[in-house]
């Protein structure tokens, strides 16, 4: 089994996860601890200056020496201020790494391929490792890696949907013609979604809402690494090519009523 | 003196002269937060020397929950 390196950095798990809409940190940071995953994304807002100081920000519940850390630029429009965003995170917490989203939409958050691609030529300049979300165009995914980013990180739905594997096709050609690693991001809602996205040569898949908004997160997020893991070593194992005809699995001579 | 901060207006003690007093008086810890002033980025250790000056624009960012 290979290990999955992004960055120079190696994965054991080839389950990342989002750190949104949980309930509680504490079942967040053990969903992320419980499953083994390694990288996680956090999101940069206005410190709520109205409220009491925040005694227990969120950042102080993740171990930079066992996760990945890596803002993502949501709420970025364009690519200024996705650059601004990314910088300020690098200011907050020294992340280097930075998950370039730039959904201007807020109905569908479909990312926006032209501004996603102007940020990340700037922050590949700047020494960033940059993770684009992109809808699942093969093109765009090429481009990005012509530029130098980390990743590419086609959605499989609109995010939050829980639909799966929508754009299989799409995210079929993107992974033959990759040179960097692939991440389906967004959409993916169960452990079977993630499944087939890893059994397909996905290399890692980033889930959020479907384990943050399940009743039990920490068991979800468990599920999710399983079933990411089963995946994995199916493809390992090299399964057999489907194919449309019959093919017996036990012998078809020695019948009993055979004369 | 009177800034933007966080995008609202705040008339803010006299005796706060710093960002980093600011901060102080806000009770926001400057682990895991970025400050800008009028767009540009301060380093942890620009806090304590940065200068407030009237009509600033001081945005406080902290890292929040996120897919």
């Amino acid at each position: 089994m290979n290990n999955l390196v992004i960055a120079g950095r190696e994965f054991r798990s080839r389950l990342f996860i989002g750190t949104g809409k949980f309930g509680s940190a504490v079942t967040m940071s053990r969903a992320i601890e419980e499953s083994g995953a390694e990288l996680v994304t956090v999101a940069l807002r206005r410190v709520d200056l109205e409220k009491a100081p925040d005694e227990d920000p969120l950042i102080s519940h993740l171990d930079p020496n066992r996760v990945v850390i890596v803002p993502n630029t949501s709420g970025a429009r364009t690519a200024e201020e996705a650059v601004r965003i990314a910088k300020l995170a690098r200011a907050a917490g020294g992340f280097e790494w930075v998950k370039l989203e730039l959904t201007p939409n807020l109905h569908h958050l479909l990312p926006d391929p032209i501004e996603t691609f102007k940020a990340a030529e700037i922050l590949v300049t700047e020494g960033f490792h940059v993770l684009p979300y992109i809808n699942a165009d093969p093109v765009l995914a090429k481009r990005l890696e012509e530029i130098g980013t980390a990743a590419v990180m086609p959605l499989a739905a609109p995010i939050g949907t829980n639909l799966g594997l929508q754009t299989k096709a799409m995210i079929e050609i993107i992974i033959q013609n990759a040179r960097i690693p692939v991440v389906v991001d967004a959409g993916l809602g169960l452990p079977s979604h993630a499944a087939a996205a890893i059994e397909m040569g996905a290399d890692c898949v980033l889930i959020n809402t479907a384990i943050a908004a399940a009743k039990d997160p920490v068991k979800m997020a468990c599920a999710f690494a399983k079933a990411v893991q089963a995946a994995e070593e199916a493809r390992d194992a090299t399964p057999r090519a489907p194919r449309s005809t019959a093919t017996a699995s036990s012998p078809l001579t020695g019948f009993l009523w055979e004369h | 003196m009177t800034i933007q901060l966080n995008g609202k207006q705040q008339v803010i003690a006299e005796g706060i002269q710093t960002v980093e007093a600011l901060l102080e008086s806000l009770g926001v810890k400057a682990k895991g937060i970025a400050v800008e002033v009028n767009g540009e980025i301060l380093s942890l250790d620009q806090l304590g020397s940065a200068q407030l000056r009237e009509n600033d624009q001081v945005e406080v960012i902290q890292f929040v929950g996120g897919g």
